[in-house]
């Protein structure tokens, strides 16, 4: 490895693999599946460099690394109670009395992982309709519907435990 | 217009992707229905803690960049393709050579007089297949055996 890929190559680790490793985390991958698909993400960006022509679109290009490999990574469990228990325990632990937070989590967890991914694309990786579009292979307008309906679902799942 | 027309527009809103043209009469509407005004409210909120929702730090295991840490590994290092292919036909070029040569050859040539009458029998092993050999006899006279010299 040369000096300067090196260099580049750690600073986009440093900049993105935290993100990364998170969105897989809130998508209800374990610790150790999380850490392993990050780093498969990077092995791939790091074969695949070649293919990036244009540096300002990193993110996406990452992005849509990341959701290939989670696509075909067999997950163990995707029961919805499973998931729904895991983000209780985990909000749980961490609101110490928060029941907003606690509510906000388990409601997310209770949707379906198209809904999850692309409320965490917007809300956490703050991409834009665009972005999400071409990582979709969608329109901007399909975007914004998708993102329109995840939101009527999670408000929903949030009422459901608010009542 | 119904109010999940203005929901969809309070969403882009919220994603900072609303139109100029969509503005129009949104906030108008959102001062008179409580339904929107409460959904907004809720977005607001469930928006506020996802963006409080705490970042994990890397586990020490993936904390350090290494590009080719995982299953890629083999992946990373690979051979590349044509190389492997022209590497593979080359072994079996070499190996089909060998072989043949090995087997049209004579393996095996006994030069020693056999009989006590002045000739010497040549006895020639060729193989005739993988497994068995096809024997050559041929009875000379010793003296035609014998090297020749020049000028003698």
């Amino acid at each position: 490895m040369s000096t300067a890929a090196a260099d580049l190559f750690s600073r986009l680790y440093r900049t993105w693999a935290p993100r990364i490793f998170n969105h897989f985390r809130r998508l209800s991958w374990s610790t150790e599946d999380a850490s392993d698909l990050t780093a498969e993400v990077f092995a791939v960006a790091w074969d695949k460099r070649a293919e990036v022509r244009d540096q300002t679109r990193i993110g996406g290009w990452l992005w849509s690394i990341a959701r290939r490999q989670a696509a075909n990574r067999v997950r163990g469990e995707t029961r919805r109670q499973q998931r729904e228990e895991t983000a209780g325990i985990e909000a749980a632990g961490e609101s110490t009395g928060d029941g907003t937070r606690h509510r906000v989590r388990r409601a997310f967890a209770a949707l379906d992982e198209d809904d999850r991914q692309l409320l965490l694309w917007r809300e956490h990786s703050g991409l834009t309709y665009k972005e999400i579009a071409e990582l979709t292979s969608g329109s901007e307008d399909s975007v914004r519907a998708s993102l329109y309906r995840a939101r009527v679902r999670l408000r929903e799942e949030f009422k459901k435990r608010w009542e | 217009m119904a109010c999940e027309e203005y929901q969809k527009r309070i969403s882009a809103d919220l994603d900072g992707e609303l139109r100029a043209d969509e503005e129009i009469g949104l906030w108008e509407h959102l001062r008179d229905c409580a339904d929107c005004c409460s959904w907004r409210r809720d977005q607001i909120l469930i928006r506020a803690e996802f963006h409080r929702w705490p970042l994990e730090a890397l586990p020490a295991k993936i904390a350090e960049p290494a590009p080719s840490r995982t299953r890629s590994r083999a992946h990373a290092y690979r051979v590349p393709r044509p190389l492997a292919w022209a590497a593979g036909i080359l072994i079996v070029v070499q190996s089909t050579l060998s072989i043949t040569s090995m087997l049209s050859r004579p393996v095996e040539t006994a030069d020693e007089p056999l009989d006590t009458n002045g000739y010497v029998e040549t006895i020639t092993l060729t193989p005739a297949d993988r497994t068995s050999f096809t024997v050559h006899s041929s009875r000379v006279p010793a003296d035609n055996n014998k090297p020749q010299r020049n000028g003698g």
